[in-house]
Formats: structure tokens, C-alpha cells, sequence
């Protein structure tokens, strides 16, 4: 969305126009739920916190500069609601551990259908990020699945943009461990 | 990676964030070093395969019109409220300044009374079990 557009419609809904909130919902929906989705691990999860996230960015919109981009600041909402979404689940002790991924699995057979081979490999990466820590989780998915810069990713995260570079090393590495682990990588 | 070229280069290289004067060498170590090309080719097939994740988004309907719902739902309870409370004391008014006999007025009243206090108490105790319920999250 064009940033002079978005933030029109930012104006307007400070200024209490809450159909104007629309076109920034259905702007931002996707990479809220893909965000949310892999943090949380399931879609109905993900489709709840987003859905929360934006009433949450909605109701204060009025103390958000709107000089600013909306997309930095929404998702630092999403994702503290990711957080406290995880928080809630383990206080109720409902972790649910949805690793059904074989131990050992291989990579598709050369000759397999490609969509095929694509979503059992996306399925593999998600399970592999679904064993990360959230912070570890947190970055790969900011920088790989929404394609943030690391200037975005150091705002988002509140760190040094120096600090990008070996905090995404270490969250891939582990990453790469957990697949290396599950025979997904070649060590 | 022992050698001029660490970790964090490899990192920008692999997401296109190296300054253009270091861009040239690294990318010409990362060529020659067995090492090196190998961890850069394993982080670069992770790397497509979060960018095509395929993550279902679910085929629901947009999140738009669930949160419009909850947006708009609030004055729909402010109208209700306004509206029964109005209705209620017009009501109450009109039946008091009506020419039925006082013992009728004074039986129907605490009959409204009554109902109202029991409704308020059903009300309290289903909100105080609902703050300690502790299957209060589990989906059935």
C-alpha cells in the first residue's frame, strides 16, 4: 500500500472513521496470519491473535504517530499478542506437541511432483521451527517469511542493527541442527 | 568460518544487506572456501523454502468481517442499554401514575424486584466462576 495512502486512512480512523480501517485490515491480513501462524503453529490460533491484533491497533490508533508506517508498529502489536497467546497456552498447560514429523524423513524424490515436494518441505521447515526458542523462531520468520530488512527487524525488535546478522545466524544455525537432526539437511 | 569472512557476512550476503565495497570480497570467498560455500548453500535452500512456505491461511472468510463485528459491537450494546433503560423507566412511571389500586403496584413491583435481584445474582456467579474456571479454555 502506498505509504500517503495509508496514511490517510490512518487519519481518518483517529479521527473516529472506522470503515476506513478496512482496507488496512485486508492490506495487512495475510502477513498477519503467516506471521501469526508461525509463531502460534496452527491457523486458528494465528486467525484469533491477528483478528485481536487489529481491535487492539484499531481502539489505539489515536496515540500512533501517523507520519510513521503502519506495518512496524501493527506487527509489534501481533506479536505481543503472539507472546501473551503462548504465555496463556502454557500457564492452562495446553502445549499441544503436534510433532508428527517421521524422525529420519528425506528430502522428496527427484521426479515427485514439485507442488508436492514444495509443501512437504514447507511442512518440514515449520515443524523444525516450531522446536526453536520464540526469539529464535521470531527473527527467522520476520526476516525469511515477511521479507523485513534488517534495519525493520532491528526496530521490531528493539536491537542494535549490528545485532541482526549474528542473531539471525544463530537462530538458522539452530534451525539447520533441528533439520540436520530429523535428516532433512546433510550435515 | 576461521578466516576473514564470519558468520554475520555470510548472513548479509545471503539476505543482499552487505555494503557494495564488502559485497565483491565476500562473495568471492564464499566461491573458493569448501566451508563456507556449503553453509551458504544449506541456509540458502532454508531460506527459499521460508520464503515459499506455503503457510495455509485458512480459506475462511477475511478477518475484516469478524473484526468489524467486534468494532461495531459495542454501540449495538450502548443502543440496546440506552434503549431498555429508557423503556423500563417510562414504563415504571407510567404504571405508577396509573389508577390501579397501590397493593396491585406494590406486588408487581417487587415481583419485577425479585426477578431482577435473582438475575443479577445467576449473572455475578457465573462471572466469578468464570475469572477461576480452570477448563475455562479447553475447546469441547
Amino acid at each position: 500500500m502506498e505509504s500517503s495512502v495509508e496514511r490517510e486512512l490512518v487519519r481518518k480512523c483517529q479521527a473516529g472513521e472506522s470503515r476506513f480501517f478496512e482496507p488496512l485490515v485486508r492490506a495487512y491480513e495475510a502477513d498477519a496470519v503467516r506471521l501469526a501462524r508461525a509463531l502460534l503453529g496452527d491457523v486458528d490460533a494465528a486467525r484469533d491473535a491477528a483478528q485481536e491484533a487489529f481491535l487492539k491497533a484499531f481502539r489505539s490508533i489515536r496515540q500512533f504517530d501517523a507520519s510513521r508506517s503502519f506495518r512496524p508498529w501493527f506487527l509489534q502489536i501481533l506479536r505481543n499478542q503472539c507472546r501473551d497467546a503462548l504465555r496463556s497456552r502454557r500457564a492452562r498447560a495446553r502445549i499441544e506437541v503436534r510433532d508428527t514429523a517421521p524422525e529420519g524423513r528425506n528430502v522428496p524424490a527427484a521426479g515427485e511432483d514439485r507442488n508436492c515436494a514444495r509443501r512437504e518441505a514447507s511442512e518440514t521447515i515449520r515443524l523444525g521451527l516450531a522446536r526453536l526458542d520464540h526469539e529464535e523462531r521470531e527473527i527467522i520468520v520476520l526476516k525469511d517469511l515477511l521479507g523485513l530488512s534488517y534495519a525493520e527487524i532491528a526496530e521490531q525488535l528493539e536491537i542494535p542493527e549490528g545485532t541482526v546478522a549474528s542473531r539471525l545466524h544463530h537462530a538458522r544455525k539452530a534451525l539447520r541442527e533441528v533439520l540436520e537432526t530429523a535428516g532433512v539437511v546433510q550435515p | 568460518m576461521s578466516h576473514e569472512v564470519g558468520p554475520d557476512d555470510l548472513m548479509r550476503l545471503l539476505d543482499g544487506e552487505l555494503p557494495p565495497e564488502r559485497h565483491a570480497a565476500v562473495e568471492a570467498h564464499v566461491r573458493t572456501c569448501t566451508e563456507c560455500r556449503r553453509d551458504y548453500t544449506i541456509f540458502q535452500r532454508m531460506k527459499g523454502d521460508l520464503r515459499s512456505m506455503a503457510f495455509e491461511n485458512g480459506n475462511g472468510p477475511s478477518l475484516w468481517d469478524a473484526v468489524s463485528r467486534r468494532l461495531f459491537r459495542p454501540s449495538g450494546w450502548l443502543l440496546l442499554g440506552v434503549g431498555s433503560v429508557s423503556l423500563a423507566a417510562w414504563g415504571i412511571v407510567s404504571y405508577m401514575t396509573s389508577p390501579e389500586k397501590l397493593w396491585t403496584k406494590l406486588a408487581t413491583g417487587a415481583v419485577a424486584i425479585g426477578l431482577a435481584l435473582l438475575l443479577l445474582s445467576a449473572i455475578l456467579d457465573r462471572l466469578r466462576d468464570l475469572r477461576t474456571d480452570r477448563y475455562k479454555g479447553i475447546q469441547r
